[in-house]
């Protein structure tokens, strides 16, 4: 699991690579978290989920904390370039509803 | 790498050691070898200095001695002449006493010698051609008075052959040796002698000429005689001494020790050799006698001829018929010549070159003594830094061993360690900082034990928990006419959080809840939310509310106090046995598969909410259809569907699909075998990563009559 955060004028984006699973799930915890405290009011954070390859129970876990804390600081995220098998695993679980999901 | 650690020490010490071995051996060679350099050079300094004084001052003496030999030879010389001048001038005073005084000299015969008298010392008469005796006898007889005064001298000295007085009148009366008496034709009046004293007034030596009587070189002294009248003075003649040339030099040179080569000779006032020794082999080698020197081709020899004809003294050195030598000169004033002594430069510088031999060979002695100490020094000190180079060597080398040899035990002991032998210790007993290191490392390793040793405790506790979890779960199946039940949970390897669940609910107990549930994440987190979830879902459906309540409920309640943010996918659903109905909602979980009798599965692609535990007041919305006899449901968790194999293939739905229809005809227990085997098939030995959670159900048919037995 590698992750690249640049910031952009919307605000921040970090790309994901690899899988986000129970392994790597703190890991990921924690570079959202950290781009949320850089994160100000009403800017966005965008996830590109080009190159993930595999999304877990427990990284989706992570992604709803996310979500929460987005939503507690009235910022906003958004999940790009979702995978046909990672918008699968969103859909399975319901929570393609949840997210802001764009497919790749 | 113990080798390399050696080797790294031993490269360290070597290097260092034979550094200075090498600095201090360069140090001392360098120093031997300038003063070796510095000995050779002086050395030979010494040699020519001592060689160059010894010849200096050897020259000088042979100078000196050359140039005393020539004062010598002339002194000695001077005086004799001095002594035969006297004796001219005693005869000429008796000659001229007699012309003075005829009367008191009584006429004495004398006569021409008899030819048997040669060779005899005997006075005798000669006299000029046309001389008459008979004319002149008184006279001839009273002047041969002088025949006393004549007979002092010839053969006391060997050289002096003859004394005579000539007369202006015509006659000649001598004494002395003589072979051939040709007397009666000799005027003495034309003799060089006589003229030259004649002209000179006094004693006047002549050039080496040719004797009248012998025809040997002579010289003759010579000194005029006068009768003395009234105060006047008549030349009346001459008296002369005779002295051979060869005899009277010889006896002056053949004296002088003029070592092997020297010669002497005299010059003339002419600058001709009248004379050179035959001492010595050059003397007879060399016939210089008659050269004239003041014609010499040489200008030194000319120069050197004017300065002894000039009557000086001096020592010089020359080129002299093609030798160098040394030739001291000294004027012989009584004849006005000069004497000199000759002497080679070879023989002066003889006893100078062998002093220098002598020196050189002794410093060679000398350098040869100083090189072998020097080459023994080298020697000694090659053998010390040989010998030190061993013990370095040896003591580096124990040295080496001493530090690799416990790393190499520590390296070995921690091998073992690492291969699971948590008991094996690491014994170095040094007394440095490796056996500390050593003993640090095993205090490691027992924190190491006493760490794993908790952990195995949780795992052990983990393992405990899977099995009460699993436990937790009802095992046991209703039996009954109206269904068929089975379920299994399988947790992958600690406690997880899947779970299944059925029980009863319902006055009359016909409500038959069924679930299967997938919590998020694994460990002892995702078990105590299952375990929450689990008590929440069986307690809030024995309110016998709607599903859809149910569910909200249970979801606000896992929602609260849910700071890790976990959640639970639920497929819940409840069959209501008395109406042959089955009501569900799909909370995020996976699609179950359904079939009716005879037909194959597919999935039951219902609409779905989101999971329990991700957000407050979410309203799920129940779907509802009515069971046909044979209809069977297959509930099951992702991990029946999502597991990798090790190609990194996923079993997959259509897999799952496929197995399904080809068991489809098995009960429900057998069905679920049959299914897991199948997968167990596909993942080939790959580990199962995920819970395994499956809820089989198959109804039979609606029997409303019948009662129900008790779970």
């Amino acid at each position: 699991m590698e992750s690249i955060k640049t910031r952009t004028e919307s605000g921040i984006n970090i790309a994901f690579k690899g899988r986000l699973n129970a392994s790597t799930a703190d890991d990921a915890l924690k570079v959202i978290r950290d781009a949320l405290d850089e994160l100000r009011e009403a800017e966005a954070l965008d996830l590109d989920f080009r190159e993930m390859t595999y999304l877990a129970s427990a990284g989706i876990r992570v992604l709803i904390v996310a979500q929460k804390q987005i939503s507690a600081k009235k910022c906003a995220m958004m999940i790009h370039n979702v995978s046909k098998d990672v918008w699968d695993v969103f859909e399975l679980t319901g929570l393609d509803k949840f997210f802001d999901l764009r497919r790749a | 790498m113990a080798l390399r650690i050696r080797a790294k020490i031993l490269r360290v010490i070597l290097s260092t050691s034979l550094g200075v071995v090498a600095i201090l051996s360069a140090a001392a060679v360098t120093g031997i070898l300038s003063m070796r350099r510095e000995i050779l050079t002086g050395g030979g300094k010494i040699g020519e200095i001592a060689y160059a004084r010894s010849g200096e001052s050897l020259e000088e003496q042979v100078r000196r001695h050359i140039a005393g030999m020539a004062g010598d030879k002339a002194d000695l010389t001077s005086a004799k002449f001095r002594t035969v001048e006297n004796r001219v001038r005693m005869i000429a005073d008796i000659a001229g006493r007699i012309y003075s005084n005829p009367g008191r000299y009584p006429p004495r015969a004398i006569d021409y010698l008899h030819p048997d008298q040669a060779g005899q010392l005997i006075p005798h008469l000669s006299s000029a051609p046309g001389f008459s005796l008979a004319a002149h006898r008184d006279e001839v007889y009273r002047f041969a008075n002088i025949v006393d005064m004549l007979r002092q001298a010839p053969g006391t000295d060997i050289e002096i052959h003859l004394n005579y007085a000539g007369t202006e009148s015509g006659f000649t009366i001598g004494v002395g040796y003589w072979e051939t008496p040709n007397e009666t034709d000799y005027d003495a009046r034309v003799r060089p002698w006589y003229i030259g004293a004649k002209a000179a007034g006094d004693i006047f030596w002549t050039d080496a000429i040719t004797s009248y009587h012998s025809g040997v070189e002579i010289i003759v002294c010579a000194m005029p005689f006068y009768e003395t009248a009234n105060g006047m003075r008549i030349f009346r003649g001459a008296a002369g001494i005779d002295m051979e040339v060869s005899e009277t030099v010889n006896n002056i040179l053949e004296s002088a020790e003029i070592g092997q080569n020297g010669y002497a000779f005299i010059l003339d006032r002419e600058g001709r050799v009248i004379f050179a020794s035959k001492n010595g082999t050059a003397g007879d080698s060399r016939n210089i006698a008659g050269e004239d020197y003041l014609k010499h081709e040489r200008k030194d020899v000319r120069d050197l001829a004017a300065r002894m004809t000039r009557g000086e003294a001096g020592i010089q050195k020359l080129d002299l018929n093609g030798e160098s030598v040394y030739i001291a000169y000294n004027p012989l004033p009584t004849v006005k010549w000069s004497l000199a002594v000759v002497v080679p430069e070879t023989e002066v510088l003889s006893p100078v070159e062998e002093n220098r031999q002598n020196i050189l060979s002794l410093t060679r002695t000398e350098l040869g003594n100083i090189n072998r100490e020097i080459l023994g020094f080298f020697l000694v000190i090659g053998a010390s830094v040989l010998i030190l180079i061993g013990i370095v060597i040896f003591s580096a080398g124990k040295l080496a061993n001493g530090i690799a040899a416990p790393i190499i035990a520590m390296d070995r002991d921690a091998r073992i360690i690492s291969k699971g032998n948590m008991e094996h210790v690491l014994s170095v007993k040094t007394g440095d900082e490796l056996e500390t290191l050593a003993e640090s490392f095993d205090d490691m390793i027992k924190n190491i034990k006493k760490m794993s040793a908790g952990r195995e405790r949780v795992e052990t506790e983990l393992n405990i928990a899977a099995a009460m979890q699993a436990s937790m779960l009802p095992h046991k199946f209703p039996e009954s006419e109206d269904f068929e039940l089975y379920a299994e949970m399988l947790p992958a390897r600690e406690v997880g959080g899947d779970f299944y669940d059925f029980f009863f609910t319902g006055e009359r107990r016909e409500r038959l809840v069924l679930l299967t549930a997938d919590v998020s994440g694994k460990g002892i987190p995702a078990a105590l939310f299952m375990v929450t979830a689990r008590s929440l879902i069986r307690s809030q459906a024995q309110t016998g509310e709607s599903l859809e309540q149910i569910l909200f409920q249970v979801n606000n309640q896992l929602c609260e106090n849910n700071e890790e943010s976990m959640f639970t996918a639920v497929f819940f659903c409840v069959v209501d046995l008395s109406r042959g109905s089955l009501e569900f909602i799909n909370a995020g979980h996976n699609f179950p598969l359904f079939a009716r009798k005879d037909s194959p599965f597919s999935f039951f692609e219902s609409s779905r909410g989101l999971p329990l535990g991700v957000e407050q007041n979410v309203h799920y919305t129940m779907e509802r259809f009515f069971l046909e006899e044979g209809d069977t449901l297959f509930l099951y968790t992702k991990g029946m569907t999502d597991m990798e194999n090790h190609e990194g293939e996923i079993f997959g739905k259509e897999r799952l699909l496929e197995a399904a229809d080809e068991f489809r005809n098995l009960a429900p227990r057998q069905f679920d075998e049959a299914c897991r085997q199948r997968l167990a098939a596909f993942l080939n030995g790959a580990e199962p990563d995920d819970d395994i959670t499956t809820l089989i159900f198959r109804y039979r048919g609606k029997k409303p009559d019948v009662s129900r037995g008790a779970l």
